[in-house]
């Protein structure tokens, strides 16, 4: 199992220094190489400045306490705060990207609507669509001959339904059918 | 008085005869070539369908044969119902390679023409497109050989 990454703030270090660390604490410093060796760093540091300078005035236990408590609650209230301007911003950001991912949604769904509406439309007035109407625009002109023309050039399959003529085949022939259509002056 | 009217009858007889033509000759019927014009710009045009009317005038449609291009020598499709009339439909495509762009004679009509003054041509364009299928913006002209705008030219 790998040792925990996140390592031991330098009041909990100085807790654990005073003996008033946690256990879970206490635990890490077992595990953590780097945290023992801040822990060591901190009671050198102490005992040199003990040494050089003495206890040039005696801190009541009480007070001690009280004041690391404080520096504790404080280091606890801006780790929350540090966490919690976090957190919104990440709730700020997850809100966006929900309405953007809503926004892209309604815009299509409504584009989508929209088209076959206009499809079903544009099907109801040009009824009835022809067969010779290739290219479904609702119309019978040369662009259909030339669609199936064109289809057949490049052998991109032909459906059954543009065997025009019903000799059982899609080919040059009901190309022309489609032309002749198209050019029929019976036509409007 | 009996005497002047005997004198006067045979001219008044001769007068009538004078006045009236001997036979009425009707208009002599002339066979002009109407050129179809497209303008496809830069688009190449692979396909196209013209509506052709006579809007005013004494005309109709005896013949039709295709363009200048290659792409377009061949005749078009149209009815043969609307021949020795004043309306017709023509179309072509073409799905080879070498298509032409820009202004483009597509079509000869050959019209007969009679009666006095000359016939007024009208021509729509009712679909055109380019190579893929895609439709196209084409303008399209019609211009009768010896018209002034035939002159310009």
């Amino acid at each position: 199992m790998s040792a925990p990454t996140k390592h031991l703030d330098l009041l909990q270090i100085d807790a654990v220094r005073v003996g008033e660390g946690d256990k879970a604490d206490l635990d890490h410093l077992e595990t953590c190489n780097e945290c023992r060796r801040a822990l060591a760093d901190l009671q050198g540091l102490t005992r040199a400045l003990q040494e050089s300078h003495g206890p040039a005035l005696k801190v009541p236990d009480e007070i001690e306490r009280r004041i690391l408590w404080n520096a504790r609650k404080q280091a606890a209230i801006a780790k929350k705060l540090h966490v919690s301007n976090r957190g919104r911003r990440m709730l700020v950001a997850r809100w966006a990207v929900a309405a953007g991912v809503v926004l892209a949604l309604g815009t299509l769904s409504t584009w989508r609507l929209l088209r076959e509406r206009t499809v079903s439309r544009r099907m109801a007035t040009s009824t009835p669509v022809a067969k010779e109407d290739v290219d479904g625009d609702g119309k019978v002109d040369i662009l259909d001959a030339f669609a199936l023309a064109r289809s057949l050039r490049v052998g991109s399959g032909a459906k059954p339904t543009w065997d025009l003529n019903g000799d059982g085949v899609v080919d040059g022939r009901d190309v022309d059918v489609i032309a002749h259509t198209a050019v029929s002056v019976g036509k409007v | 008085m009996n005497r002047l009217a005997h004198a006067i009858a045979p001219l008044v007889v001769l007068s009538l005869m004078a006045a009236k033509p001997a036979h009425a000759e009707p208009p002599a019927a002339r066979f002009r070539p109407v050129q179809l014009y497209i303008d496809s710009g830069s688009q190449p045009l692979a396909a196209y369908q013209v509506e052709i009317v006579v809007a005013s005038g004494d005309a109709r449609i005896v013949g039709i044969e295709g363009g200048e291009p290659p792409a377009f020598r061949s005749a078009p499709y149209y009815d043969p119902a609307a021949l020795k009339g004043g309306r017709i439909i023509i179309a072509a495509f073409n799905t080879g390679d070498q298509l032409p762009s820009g202004k483009v004679r597509v079509a000869t009509l050959h019209m007969e023409e009679s009666g006095p003054g000359t016939p007024v041509y009208q021509a729509t364009l009712k679909a055109a497109a380019t190579s893929n299928g895609k439709p196209i913006d084409a303008r399209v002209w019609i211009t009768p050989d010896g018209s002034k705008e035939e002159e310009k030219k």
